[in-house]
């Protein structure tokens, strides 16, 4: 939208203020659909949190002076990203041997149909041909490829080994991803990394507990207390925008052409 | 601002499937070799608003993108195949399968389907039935004048006649297991129908290639732990109070900004 903007001679087009507290009401809306989607994955296994994060749009150097009242004016708050939240949900025991859990700051590779794609999601299974895939049917890749499990009692060590009736198989690929707040959400609770992106490295400082899930790392009470948040600062802006268009130019319109 | 909405539905409709789930494992907390169900969630499509790593000027690049999601989708309810406890019955037809298997039944129509549930009865014939009298396969019949059933741990089935010193071997309970028991279809009746995912069955003798072993006198119980899923029934009417919070708050703001002209 062009926003119209004080000139040198403090001139003013309608109130520029009025697209300010617009570019807040837009800011707040948005950060509430961040906070939805945080609460609607409360029970999502390996889900991380999602935190808005709000930028100032300045005007650019065509703006006109840099006054102070100029950069007050005329710039506009935007939700410019959401910053993931990576720290580890709590864990969840649940005792059943395809459930595995990353400690530390690792990802499970997947073979999406897209390619290969990183997961937090432990919660797996096996196929009918008893490869070891996520709860969408995709593959878990171990160091050799596919992981072929077999029938039989399988157990997956801290370092990610994959034992079936006590033989090695394989071990899970789990690696680490150093540009995390660059990483595409897909859904299915898989990342995928921007285009261009090196191979990830293994990941060192991650360990597997078997038997447990990752639970979301969302915490209700504060997604709560930030919802509350959001609607105050919705209805203060609200407010703002209410005393500039109804009250002000309806007042300025009102007097001025008696 | 509807997408918040929408978003909050997805999460409310996914506690409602939670809940639902929690109330068949609670309603089946005496059922004999029930497993635990769990639903599981995944995230839903995101709504990519700005990318991340693509260049702002020349030498910058965008560090953080925006993406939001649009909520949260049920993708599976898994069967936890954690043991139950056993308890004693002193009812030799009583069997648990130590470890992994299912028992075959052999269904009124013909087909196979497959149970951990091991209480079984003798029908007029003498043959080994489930309570809803369907035969176990292979088929075992106990004669008449027996006084006295022994099933061992590899499911040889012996039986003790009048007038006999040494128990007479009748026949042998075969037990089944699967690639991915996950992938079994639940019929009901504590019974499975083997599926695409779960892969054919594999049968044998009890406690061979890592097939689980019998063991007579004994049921086994429900694996549902009654505290876990209090737990869970209590942090999911949470999540799905605080969904419907959203709801409530994304309704406010729009009532605030349609309030702007007046």
């Amino acid at each position: 939208m062009r926003r119209p903007r004080w000139n040198e001679t403090g001139d003013t087009t309608l109130n520029s203020g009025l697209y300010t507290a617009y570019s807040g009401l837009r800011a707040q809306m948005d950060s509430l659909d961040l906070l939805a989607n945080n609460l609607a994955n409360v029970q999502t296994a390996g889900f991380k949190e999602q935190r808005p994060f709000f930028s100032l749009l300045g005007m650019g150097p065509e703006a006109g002076p840099e006054t102070e009242l100029n950069a007050v004016v005329n710039s506009q708050a935007h939700l410019a990203g959401s910053v993931l939240n990576f720290i580890d949900g709590p864990l969840l025991a649940t005792g059943r041997p395809l459930d595995v859990a990353i400690v530390g700051t690792g990802f499970l590779a997947v073979q999406a149909p897209n390619g290969i794609r990183y997961s937090r999601n432990g919660s797996l299974s096996s196929d009918a041909q008893s490869q070891l895939v996520t709860a969408d049917g995709f593959p878990v890749l171990g160091e050799k490829g596919l992981i072929r499990l077999g029938a039989g009692e399988v157990e997956i060590g801290q370092n990610g080994e994959v034992f079936v009736n006590h033989a090695l198989v394989d071990r899970l690929r789990v690696v680490a991803l150093d540009n995390i707040q660059q990483l595409q959400r897909e859904g299915h609770s898989l990342f995928a990394l921007p285009p261009g992106s090196p191979d990830p490295r293994p990941a060192t400082e991650a360990s597997i507990r078997q038997g447990y899930i990752e639970q979301s790392n969302v915490n209700p009470v504060a997604a709560t207390v930030r919802m509350v948040e959001i609607l105050r600062h919705f209805e203060a802006i609200q407010k703002s925008l209410n005393l500039i268009s109804n009250v002000m130019d309806a007042k300025a319109i009102d007097k001025l052409t008696r | 601002m509807l997408r918040a909405l929408y978003t909050a539905a997805s999460g409310m409709e996914a506690q409602q499937i939670n809940i639902d789930t929690i109330a068949h494992n609670l309603a089946n907390i005496n059922t004999a070799g029930f497993k635990q169900r769990r639903a599981q969630f995944q995230d839903l499509l995101y709504q990519n608003m700005r990318a991340a790593g693509v260049a702002n000027t020349a030498n910058t690049e965008i560090p953080v993108g925006l993406q939001i999601g649009l909520g949260t989708k049920p993708v599976a309810t898994q069967m936890i195949f954690t043991q139950g406890d056993f308890s004693v019955t002193n009812n030799p037809l009583d069997l648990v399968i130590e470890g992994q298997g299912f028992f075959q039944v052999l269904l009124p129509n013909g087909e196979l389907a497959y149970t951990r549930s091991g209480n079984f009865h003798l029908n007029r014939d003498g043959s080994l039935v489930t309570p809803e009298g369907d035969m176990l396969d292979p088929q075992i019949t106990i004669p008449q004048d027996q006084i006295g059933i022994m099933i061992g741990s590899d499911g040889t089935v012996s039986v003790l006649q009048a007038g006999q010193m040494e128990p007479q071997q009748v026949g042998r309970v075969e037990i089944a297991t699967f690639q991915n028991p996950g992938g079994l279809q639940s019929i009901g009746k504590n019974l499975f129908k083997p599926s695409t995912a779960s892969g054919d069955p594999i049968t044998g003798t009890p406690g061979e290639n890592g097939l689980g072993s019998l063991l007579s006198g004994f049921i086994e119980q429900s694996n549902v732990s009654v505290v876990e899923e209090m737990v869970s029934m209590i942090i999911s009417q949470r999540a799905y109070e605080a969904n419907s919070k959203v709801i409530r708050t994304a309704d406010e703001m729009i009532t605030q900004a349609n309030n702007v002209i007046r």
